[in-house]
């Protein structure tokens, strides 16, 4: 499904250019659950920005299914990112402005649902998250775990195919961080592809597949189930 | 969308409220300062377009040559011009002549006013004026010794009595006494924005009743207002080269002989009151390019109040910038983004010009009334600025809105989320714009400096006359027949008053135009110079109060009576065709009623000070009832023996109000529209800069908390207090640098342009530029300086902690 072929991401000063991303060959099949790892640096955040296409690649070829997204406008950009990506974020960046409820409502606005659907979408997604009560909460008085919920629930409402998560649970304790992983868990199940990031060797397990990058480069991609039985 | 548009807008609003004063509140002031300068220019430029045919109604000048030298430009005719309208010119369609009766006391039953607006007119007034008559008709206007009234004096003099049929007496100096007139009928009271708003008009045909009506034939008698209707589209040219042609015919040769050139004009009866270049207005109008640079005024503030709310939503954005992400990636376009923040534009300034109109209608009559205006309460009708307020909410939404809605949407989405977004407002344009106002301020500041110390030089120009200390009281509106001399009561009892020196009389005050005009003044043996002369009659004293020099010959023989002598002016001397003022003394000169010798000559003095040039002056002696009589107080004693003369004139003239002026506050009053236009600049240039100063502060403060963490780290490396505050205010010297370069010379610009405007200006000298220069300095420094010593005393271990 997400077909990257010897991707670079480069930034170039005066005198130098310097690799963040090199030769990147890496194909994801639909309904995976990927996780990226590796030591601060190495290009997990950039790999993920350029699936996400938050950022571009500098040189390769990027595929999603049969349609190239090598460069594309922001128009486009837009489109894509309406009817295919759900983004979590460490930081959980809900809008401070908006409640739960309009947070989690604001990517429908994107997509023109009407508003008798809006409201039924939101209440459904509220009712299984469990947050119905909090609804007209703001984000600042939300723990961390409850502001991630809503984050979690605001990217899957448009029904992505795929869920990018850059650290999801860098922020929260523990007990939150398992919430959210068995949510992503079920998530999967359902047939989300989903590609985190993360630096939690425990979040790891929850994923099938753990590709390792070091320099900007893949050094390991292995079966996480298959690593932990052997 | 919108609905979340909206929701996010209000709660941006609350949640940063002192930045949304600042903004909303710098948008309304400003814009509610822009609507009262556009309602007084709109007011100003309003005058005689309510006329149904304002556009083809015309008021025929004269501009007069001697020997090819331009002598004046005039705004009165004579009767004769009025025939050559009526008679020989093809494409004109209606002729009414003007003429201004002055100040007279008029009543009925001893119900007596008095009134200035007073004229005489034919019937065609009317309609070409389009006045509405309420009461009676003006059929019998044709018919001397008739008079239409105003509402408001049929009110006064009338009261609830239908003065149709009735009689109005008049009482002037120019009737020699009172004359009663029949009512034809009332006319509706006219609006404010007329150059000519009569109370009382006397039916032309009066003045035939007078002083025959071979007066009509008459071309010298330079005392009229002549108004035509023209047809429509009829060229304006052609009708002045008819006029000229047909008055060269008929009285080219006398004028030939007397070595002087006519030439009629037709001007616009709609840009009177805009146009100051002709001379015997009987209202002072307003130059019209001085209003233009009212409309630069509006633009500054405008400019200003814009810069400031960019600059606020610039200094805002790092609160928008995680939203702005989210939204990016949740699907919303560039453009999509792009039309939120020019929506929120829409909404602050939607906000703003609602908040300037409420302003606007509760401050207006404050303002008229502080400025002393005219405006009308119905130019402050929301309704007459709706048009303004639309254009401002529009393009101001989208100056306002456009750049930082490009800015904001500019962020990269991959950068702001993952958190090491950091928005420097020093990428942004707040620093340029931040110059900008400090200039906008420069100029403004030197522009109130101009504007003050012109007014206060032409205001203390040498005028040859001594004002101060003078207290001028009104003659008794009394109307019975031989009860004596007014003029010797008022002396005897003034005089005896101690701490009055002497008392004078005349006929017109200094500040006010002497409206007795003639061109019939020669001396036996020279030409005549076709020059206008003012003539004044005055009593015993007069030279002594004004402390006005005689240059040559004596002051009047006060043994003699009325107009047995005349003293003229220097300028009356040239006119007259002498250089020594010795050489005219005891030469005959022949005026209108008979020939009397030359007694004196008088240093120039100026009547209307440095507004109107001195015209050439003939005086004469009169012993009887004179207009005013101007006391003259002993230094600082006015206030104090105020109370005193006024019993004595109660006690002398029991029946007629005392009437007092304090004749160097009467003077000043016609500089008026100098004063209206000092003001109205000031307060407009006051909001720019409290408008200025919220936008430095908002902005400096921004930048100095984004400099915190440099601050820090310079502390930690062992800079000093000192060297942190250099190292801060080294950026500023780069500021004011390039403030002084750019603005002292648009300022050095504008003004001396401005000053062209003025017979007399004062020079602009460095200092002009240097006094504003330093307060810009100190407001920035004023305004900056909490936060930059906050910054500079910072301690790093708190600062760091956080980043």
């Amino acid at each position: 499904m997400i077909k990257l072929t010897d991707i670079d991401k480069t930034i170039s000063s005066k005198f130098q250019k310097e690799f963040i991303l090199k030769g990147i060959n890496l194909e994801i099949e639909e309904g995976e659950f990927v996780t990226i790892m590796g030591p601060s640096g190495a290009g997990k955040s950039t790999l993920l920005n350029i699936i996400g296409l938050l950022d571009d690649a500098s040189a390769g070829q990027y595929l999603l299914g049969e349609e190239d997204l090598t460069s594309l406008s922001d128009k486009r950009k837009a489109k894509m990112h309406k009817e295919h990506f759900g983004f979590v974020f460490q930081a959980y960046h809900l809008i401070d402005e908006l409640t739960v409820y309009e947070n989690i409502e604001t990517p429908l606005l994107y997509r023109n649902v009407k508003s008798s659907e809006r409201k039924s979408l939101v209440a459904e997604i509220l009712d299984r998250f469990g947050m119905v009560a909090k609804k007209d909460l703001f984000p600042a008085q939300l723990s961390g775990g409850q502001q991630q919920l809503v984050g979690v629930a605001r990217a899957i409402i448009g029904k992505p195919s795929i869920l990018l998560a850059d650290e999801p649970t860098g922020n929260l304790h523990s007990a939150q961080s398992k919430e959210i992983m068995e949510l992503f868990q079920k998530l999967n199940d359902e047939g989300t592809t989903i590609i985190q990031v993360t630096h939690s060797e425990d979040n790891a397990k929850y994923s099938k597949r753990i590709i390792e990058l070091e320099d900007g480069a893949i050094v390991k991609d292995y079966n996480s189930q298959e690593a932990q039985h052997a | 969308m919108f609905k979340n548009y909206i929701k996010i807008f209000f709660r941006q609003l609350f949640k940063n409220k002192a930045y949304s004063v600042i903004n909303i509140g710098g948008l309304a002031f400003g814009i509610a300062a822009v609507l009262f300068i556009a309602t007084y220019v709109n007011f100003e430029n309003s005058y005689d377009k309510d006329i149904a045919a304002s556009d083809q109604l015309y008021r025929i000048n004269l501009t007069s040559f001697a020997d090819g030298k331009l002598m004046q430009e005039s705004s009165r005719t004579s009767p004769a011009i009025g025939g050559i309208a009526q008679n020989e010119i093809s494409g004109i369609e209606e002729m009414s002549r003007v003429v201004i009766l002055g100040e007279s006391i008029v009543g009925h039953n001893n119900n007596f006013v008095r009134e200035l607006q007073i004229f005489l007119t034919d019937p065609n007034y009317f309609k070409l004026f389009d006045i509405e008559v309420v009461k009676g008709n003006t059929s019998e206007m044709d018919q001397p010794l008739t008079v239409m009234i105003s509402s408001s004096i049929a009110k006064k003099v009338f009261e609830d009595k239908n003065p149709v049929g009735e009689t109005l007496a008049i009482n002037s100096s120019n009737f020699d006494g009172s004359v009663d007139f029949k009512v034809a009928g009332v006319f509706e009271e006219l609006p404010e924005n007329r150059h000519l708003k009569p109370q009382i008009l006397i039916s032309y045909a009066t003045l035939h009743h007078f002083i025959g009506k071979q007066i009509d034939q008459s071309y010298d008698w330079l005392n009229l207002y002549t108004y035509v209707t023209t047809g429509k589209n009829t060229s304006i040219e052609q009708l002045n080269d008819q006029f000229n042609a047909v008055l060269n015919k008929n009285y080219g040769k006398q004028l030939e002989a007397s070595g002087s050139e006519w030439e009629l004009g037709l001007q616009p009866v709609n840009q009177i009151h805009t146009s100051t270049n002709y001379a015997g207005e009987y209202e002072a109008g307003i130059d019209g390019e001085k209003l233009q640079y009212f409309v630069w005024v509006a633009i500054f503030v405008l400019l200003m109040i814009y810069i400031n709310s960019i600059n606020i939503s610039n200094t805002r954005a790092h609160n928008r910038v995680k939203e702005i992400g989210v939204r990016k990636v949740t699907g919303g376009t560039k453009k999509q983004l792009f039309v939120q923040f020019i929506f929120e534009s829409f909404m602050i300034n939607l906000l703003a010009i609602l908040i300037a109109a409420l302003i606007l209608t509760f401050w207006a009559p404050f303002l008229v009334d502080w400025f002393n205006l005219n405006i009308t309460p119905e130019f402050f009708k929301p309704t007459q600025y709706l048009g303004i307020l639309v254009v401002l909410w529009f393009f101001g939404s989208l100056i306002s809105g456009f750049y930082p809605a490009m800015l904001l949407t500019s962020f990269a989405p991959a950068k702001i989320l993952k958190g090491n977004f950091n928005f420097k407002l020093k990428q942004s344009l707040a620093k340029p714009l931040l110059v900008v106002q400090l200039i906008f301020c420069l100029v403004i500041l030197s522009g109130i400096l101009t504007t003050y110390f012109q007014l206060d030089f032409i205001r203390n120009q040498e005028l040859g006359l001594a004002l101060e200390d003078k207290l001028v009281v009104r003659s008794p509106m009394l109307f019975v027949e031989g009860s004596g001399n007014y003029q010797e009561q008022m002396r005897n009892a003034m005089t005896s008053i101690e701490g009055i020196k002497a008392v004078a009389a005349t006929n017109e005050i200094p500040g006010n135009e002497i409206y007795w005009r003639t061109d019939e003044v020669f001396v036996e043996g020279k030409e005549k110079g076709g020059n206008v002369f003012t003539y004044l009659h005055v009593g015993d004293g007069y030279f002594d109060v004004f402390d006005i020099n005689l240059l040559a010959g004596k002051s009047f023989n006060t043994d003699l009576d009325y107009g047995q002598e005349a003293i003229i002016n220097e300028k009356a001397l040239q006119s007259l065709g002498f250089s020594e003022p010795s050489e005219v003394i005891g030469k005959k000169l022949h005026l209108n009623q008979g020939a009397v010798p030359v007694v004196g000559v008088v240093e120039d003095f100026r009547q209307q000070g440095v507004k109107a040039e001195v015209d050439p002056a003939v005086l004469n002696y009169s012993p009887g009832d004179l207009n005013y009589y101007v006391l003259d107080v002993e230094k600082g004693k006015i206030e104090e023996l105020l109370p005193v003369v006024e019993a004595t004139y109660i006690k002398l003239f029991t029946n007629s109000p005392f009437e007092y002026y304090f004749l160097d506050e009467h003077f000043d009053k016609q500089y008026k529209s100098e004063k209206q236009f000092a003001q109205l600049f000031s307060l407009a240039a006051i909001i720019a800069i409290i408008i200025a100063v919220m936008g430095i502060v908002g902005v400096t403060t921004q930048l100095m908390l984004q400099r915190t963490k440099e601050v820090s780290i310079r502390k930690i490396m062992g800079a000093s207090f000192q060297d942190i505050l250099l190292i801060i205010s080294k950026e500023y010297v780069w500021w004011f640098t390039i403030c002084f370069a750019v603005g002292i010379p648009v300022a050095y610009l504008l003004f001396t342009n401005w000053l062209k405007s003025f017979i007399v200006g004062i020079e602009l000298g460095w200092w002009f530029y240097l006094i504003p220069a330093f307060i810009v300095v100190f407001i920035f420094v004023a305004s900056t300086l909490y936060q930059s010593l906050k910054t500079a005393l910072v301690n790093p271990a708190d600062t760091l902690k956080d980043e």
